[in-house]
């Protein structure tokens, strides 16, 4: 069911107080409001107690009455404020801003869409040879000279520089983002478990 | 900035360990220009994308709106002040009990998990006839029940008090509880081995559709009749003709059907589709799924056999739950996904099987009340 819709349905039995119409609310919104979150906090055992918290206090302190129409926007703006707040008690925050351009949009957080982002994401690296891999992972991740690579892989250092290049070249073409790739790649290392 | 550098900086900031001088530099960069803003916005939004990808694996919807519940409980409570104080005992009675449980428990500290789960499965079914008689069985006992009687109504059975008296009187049922299976024949000459947990209805005698109703797990070898065979469950039917084959339909799990000889068709809300031997099928939204697989393996339970073939820890668990009539719960989600290769005796008991998968894994279980803990060594 589209969003706009079941807003619509949901929101005249909320103001009434009807519990079982909270539940649907809750079951509707619960995953993309967490993965909403965990954008930010980065733990997903936090941003689920945080959602949790926030949908019991929505009910016990009345919040359902005072809603506006537009139940989606509140519940993510809701959710994000909470999970900043939470975010500012852990560490000092820099590039406020910048943080908060990078966000997804609530219509992004759903299961569905998450798993397409990664899936498109892996599939340009999975293109990339067992070689290419190999010195990505070698000079990026490990953080090692040509040589070193060069020497550990039995190729000459010209060989691995031609592997690097194309590999960027083909990550450069295919997400179209520039030095961002070797960035991420290092995260994507470090995060995932190596796919070779 | 040189390109290395300027991925290097990223990292840092992405594992806090931004220099002061790093941020300051990385700040100037941004400030340079819009493109340079851009570029770290992308890295910043992959990385997200990541995490919460990374979080999908983590999150545990089914329990969240219990948890929400306990929450709204347990702060309503701890608003009166009577029971703060109430709360404080309690927790120092705790503390104390504790420490002396740590003294007595100190010497027993070998005990194994055999003897701490002697759980073993048997042989039970509980029969209800059309003519409202109701009796249950075990290997050793036959007992006769009055379904008014309220020494009948154990925990398994307390629907018996809801018996109708107007039942058709022609259809039957065999009931078996968690902790029990049961083999039994049909009239028709049809075999029917019934899993832990499992209703079977059908009535006798057979119309011109040898027709059976299934909750739960169940094996049949049907007997070879002009008239076809059909097996209701979870809004499915399953036809044959003569054939053997394995149905499981336990509530909140998917219906699969696995074809040993023979053939069956399948109908439902996946469509309708037609398996051969060999093939297993499983339900997902809207369609049908099948596979191949060892169907020897997917019915070994009828011969006193758990096998498990790189089976994931949660469905070996639910198997655990209703053979072994325990509740089991995990100290984080993600030992779920942990697969075991491997064969237990069903005749053994729960200790000796938690022993088995103890001893080939991670995973370590400990008693907590009356429940299993299942935790990472």
């Amino acid at each position: 069911m589209k969003d706009s819709g079941f807003d619509a349905m949901m929101f005249g039995r909320l103001k009434a107080g009807d519990e079982a119409a909270f539940k649907c609310l809750f079951e509707h919104y619960y995953v993309p409001l967490c993965l909403y979150s965990v954008q930010i906090t980065e733990s997903p055992e936090d941003s689920e107690d945080i959602v949790q918290d926030f949908f019991v206090r929505f009910w016990e302190k009345g919040f359902y009455r005072t809603v506006d129409t537009n139940l989606k926007s509140y519940l993510f703006n809701a959710v994000r404020n909470l999970s900043f707040n939470y975010l500012k008690k852990q560490r000092t925050y820099l590039f406020e801003e910048l943080e908060e351009r990078s966000l997804s949009l609530p219509e992004e957080c759903t299961e569905d869409d998450v798993r397409e982002h990664h899936r498109h994401l892996h599939e340009a690296f999975r293109r990339l040879s067992p070689q290419e891999v190999r010195v990505l992972r070698g000079i990026v991740f490990e953080g090692n000279t040509y040589k070193e690579v060069a020497q550990e892989m039995g190729i000459s250092v010209n060989t691995v520089k031609t592997y690097l290049a194309r590999a960027l070249k083909f990550l450069r073409m295919q997400l179209l983002l520039g030095i961002i790739f070797i960035c991420f790649l290092r995260i994507f290392f470090s995060l995932c478990h190596p796919f070779l | 900035m040189e390109e290395k550098r300027i991925y290097t900086l990223f990292i840092k900031y992405k594992y806090g360990r931004l220099s002061a001088s790093d941020r300051e530099e990385l700040r100037a960069w941004l400030e340079a220009s819009e493109a340079n803003r851009e570029l770290f916005v992308s890295f910043l939004r992959i990385c997200k994308q990541e995490v919460q990808f990374e979080a999908l694996g983590q999150l545990e919807p089914d329990k969240a709106w219990d948890a929400c519940r306990r929450r709204r409980l347990f702060r309503r409570y701890l608003r009166h002040p009577l029971t703060r104080w109430a709360v404080a005992a309690v927790l120092v009675g705790l503390v104390c009990l504790w420490y002396a449980r740590w003294d007595t428990t100190s010497e027993a500290s070998g005990t194994s998990l055999a003897e701490l789960f002697p759980n073993h499965g048997h042989r039970e079914a509980l029969f209800v006839s059309g003519q409202g008689q109701v009796w249950s069985q075990t290997d050793s006992t036959f007992v006769w029940l009055d379904p008014k009687a309220p020494a009948s109504h154990t925990s398994d059975y307390r629907w018996l008090k809801d018996l109708s008296s107007s039942r058709d009187k022609r259809s039957n049922e065999v009931h078996v509880p968690r902790g029990g299976e049961y083999s039994l024949v049909l009239a028709d000459g049809t075999k029917v081995w019934l899993n832990a947990c499992s209703t079977l209805r059908f009535s006798y005698p057979f119309d011109s559709l040898r027709v059976v109703s299934l909750e739960g797990e169940a094996y049949f070898e049907v007997a070879h009749d002009r008239k076809p065979f059909e097996v209701h469950a979870a809004g499915n039917v399953v036809r044959v003709l003569g054939t053997k084959f394995d149905v499981r339909a336990y509530a909140g799990q998917p219906l699969q059907v696995t074809l040993a000889e023979g053939r069956v068709q399948v109908d439902g809300a996946g469509g309708d589709r037609r398996l051969l031997p060999g093939e297993q099928l499983t339900e997902a939204v809207g369609t049908y799924d099948v596979h191949e697989v060892d169907a020897r393996r997917a019915t070994a339970w009828t011969r006193g056999v758990f096998e498990f073939d790189d089976t994931p820890l949660d469905e070996i668990v639910r198997q655990l739950e209703r053979w072994y009539n325990v509740d089991m719960d995990y100290a984080s989600a993600d030992l779920k996904h942990i697969r075991f290769t491997g064969t237990i005796l069903r005749k053994e008991s729960l200790g000796y099987a938690l022993e088995m998968i103890q001893k080939v894994s991670d995973v370590c279980f400990s008693k907590k009340g009356e429940c299993v803990r299942i935790e990472k060594k």
